[in-house]
């Protein structure tokens, strides 16, 4: 009788699973964005770079507007005052000793920033992950300790840097635990892996993840966010060519 | 003629002085004469290169390439190359090409000396036309050429031994798209090009066009063309051009190295000039010594009824007789060194291998036979020496006869 119980509860356990609304792999990417979308941000930290020249170490402070707009700061003596700013369309740099502004375009965007494995056009990179990309369950695997959703995005647009990412998705966080990029002919060009998080006015977010280029050997980024300030009043001129000059 | 005996007679008479004169003169001939050899068959040479290896004729350019052209962007594409076949087919010869932005990746497990990265500028080129255009892809040191369809690239020869490549070693080009994304092409080293072209030995990399645009996604567009024809078909073509592109002749082409050849020529000129002037300071001083030298002399014929205009011309006369013979002997010392020039030249490899010096020769940089510059350093020569004894013979002349006479030299 005991026998026959257990099975009939497991077999309505199953049945009521199924009947569970499972999520998609567009509800979480979805997720993953909103997660690590703020209406503004600021943060403190700093990149240490390791490549075939040695390790160095670049401070920045950050401010961030809604999925596209984005001003980075180099604090560190040998990069003091240079500036980077992101609009929706289009990114500048600022060399205070020069005192001139350059609009990065084309091939020019591929170029590292500031000799990181972070290239300029992955600050063009959004928050609109679906937007640019059609997402695909394929599986879990654990990442880090942490269980992950596996998605596929393929590009839906020629105009993305990476035409093809995947990325592993924490079911408890939606943190991108990690990720990696592909190009057009499906050649791993870099990984992201996080390695620690925090927990910032009850939302969890990356404090510290390194970026691999794959192609270059022994070449990796560190990114650090030591401060994070959720929601600073930026002024209205914030994201333009005035700021980045000042 | 009595007055170019006299200079003639003291000439000889005073032949030591006659031959420190005229040797400091010779110098500044010879070096006259190397310099204008040397700057003249660098900018030949350049000139020559630029044509066999990089501009042809003139280029048909997709409008806006050019002006933008540090950018090397795939934004500026002549979108449909072949409706140019009845404007290109008047033409001697063409080729299409794609110029690109690439990050070249290479690993030591591979042969390379190091796992490292380069940003170098790509060329696309077309295997088939290519070689009827440039001549760079028939002085394929090591390997062979490129063939469309097939991953292969060429590299300039002194890029290629910095790298410590060889033909059959694979490396990766790193390349954005037309339309921003990433991409990696996978290539194997199909020739290295050792050419007479610096620029192209130092930073040359081919690729196949058709390999170019799938990657890039280019969609047939190419950067332009490069085309060999006479002066009427250039014209020509540039007239029925659609608007898209634009003409560019070989001296549009070439402008950046006029402008700095002209530069350098400016400089050149200050060089000779201050040759000449450490010459001219040379003869005059020799002129000034050997005239207050002879005032005891000088004041007996003015004293005896020779004028001073007469006394000044014989002077300046014995001066430029010293320029004949400076002349003489710097030309006579310039016609072996500028045949060793010609013919053998200086070789600048080890600096031009590192530096991009403006000049694209093969390193070694030849002179060459310019009758202008003897005839102009010889002209120059005897006329700056005459004028030399201008001053000093006045100063003698000012003084009274009595005083020339009171002291015997």
């Amino acid at each position: 009788m005991n026998k026959k119980m257990i099975a009939v509860a497991g077999a309505f356990l199953l049945f009521m699973t199924a009947l569970l609304p499972a999520q998609t792999a567009d509800e979480i990417i979805r997720e993953m964005d909103n997660l690590q979308s703020f209406d503004s941000l600021k943060v403190t930290g700093s990149m240490i770079t390791t490549d075939r020249f040695g390790t160095k170490k670049i401070d920045y402070i950050s401010w961030s507007e809604g999925d596209d707009q984005f001003i980075i700061e180099f604090t560190s003596a040998a990069e003091l005052g240079q500036k980077i700013l992101r609009t929706s369309e289009e990114l500048f740099l600022y060399y205070p000793d020069a005192e001139e502004i350059i609009r990065l375009q084309g091939a020019a965007l591929r170029q590292s920033m500031m000799g990181t494995d972070i290239s300029y056009e992955d600050m063009t990179e959004g928050n609109d992950t679906l937007a640019k990309y059609n997402a695909e369950l394929m599986g879990s695997e654990v990442v880090n300790g942490h269980d992950c959703w596996v998605i596929e995005l393929v590009a839906k647009t020629r105009k993305v840097p990476y035409p093809m990412q995947k990325v592993w998705v924490a079911k408890d966080t939606y943190i991108p635990e990690k990720g990696q990029y592909f190009s057009k002919s499906g050649k791993l060009l870099k990984e992201m892996q996080v390695l620690e998080v925090q927990e910032v006015k009850g939302r969890i977010l990356i404090s510290r993840m390194v970026l691999e280029d794959k192609l270059k050997k022994n070449s990796s980024t560190e990114m650090i966010m030591d401060e994070v300030e959720t929601n600073p009043v930026l002024g209205r001129d914030f994201f333009s060519l005035d700021q980045l000059a000042w | 003629m009595k007055l170019l005996k006299l200079s003639f007679r003291n000439l000889f008479r005073y032949h030591r002085r006659t031959m420190i004169t005229a040797s400091a003169l010779a110098y500044g001939i010879l070096m006259f004469i190397f310099i204008d050899s040397f700057m003249s068959g660098a900018n030949e040479e350049s000139f020559r290169n630029y044509r066999l290896h990089d501009t042809g004729d003139g280029q048909i350019l997709a409008a806006g390439w050019w002006e933008n052209r540090e950018e090397l962007s795939l934004d500026y594409l002549i979108e449909d190359p072949a409706s140019y076949g009845p404007l290109l087919d008047r033409m001697d010869a063409w080729t299409p090409h794609l110029d690109f932005a690439a990050e070249m990746l290479f690993y030591r497990a591979d042969g390379f000396v190091e796992d490292g990265y380069l940003p170098v500028s790509v060329r696309a080129i077309d295997p088939g036309t290519a070689p009827l255009v440039f001549g760079q892809y028939g002085e394929i040191a090591d390997g062979g050429m490129l063939k469309s369809g097939e991953y292969g690239c060429l590299l300039g020869s002194w890029f290629a031994e910095k790298l410590g490549a060889a033909p059959g070693s694979p490396l990766l080009l790193e390349v954005n798209t037309r339309y921003g994304s990433t991409d990696v092409i996978e290539l194997e080293i199909a020739g290295i090009i050792h050419s007479g072209d610096s620029s192209l030995n130092r930073k040359a990399v081919y690729i196949p066009l058709d390999i170019a645009d799938d990657y890039l996604e280019t969609d047939g567009g190419v950067t332009g063309f490069t085309v060999l024809g006479g002066d009427r078909e250039l014209e020509a073509l540039q007239r029925t051009l659609p608007e898209e592109a634009e003409f560019l002749s070989f001296y549009d082409l070439t402008y950046d190295f006029q402008a700095m050849a002209a530069m350098s020529d400016s400089f050149i000129v200050i060089i000779i000039f201050l040759i000449f002037v450490i010459a001219s300071v040379g003869v005059s001083n020799t002129m000034m010594m050997g005239i207050y030298e002879r005032r005891y002399e000088l004041g007996m014929m003015r004293s005896m009824g020779m004028t001073d205009s007469e006394i000044t011309r014989s002077l300046v006369l014995e001066a430029m007789g010293i320029g004949l013979i400076g002349v003489m002997i710097g030309t006579a010392l310039a016609v072996p060194v500028n045949l060793y020039m010609v013919n053998y030249g200086i070789d600048y490899g080890f600096m031009l291998k590192d530096f991009d010096v403006g000049y694209r020769s093969t390193g070694v940089l030849h002179g060459m036979w310019k009758a202008s510059s003897f005839v102009y350093s010889s002209i120059t020569g005897i006329i700056i020496s005459g004028i030399m004894a201008v001053v000093p013979a006045r100063r003698i002349l000012k003084k009274p006869i009595s005083e020339n006479l009171r002291v015997r030299g």
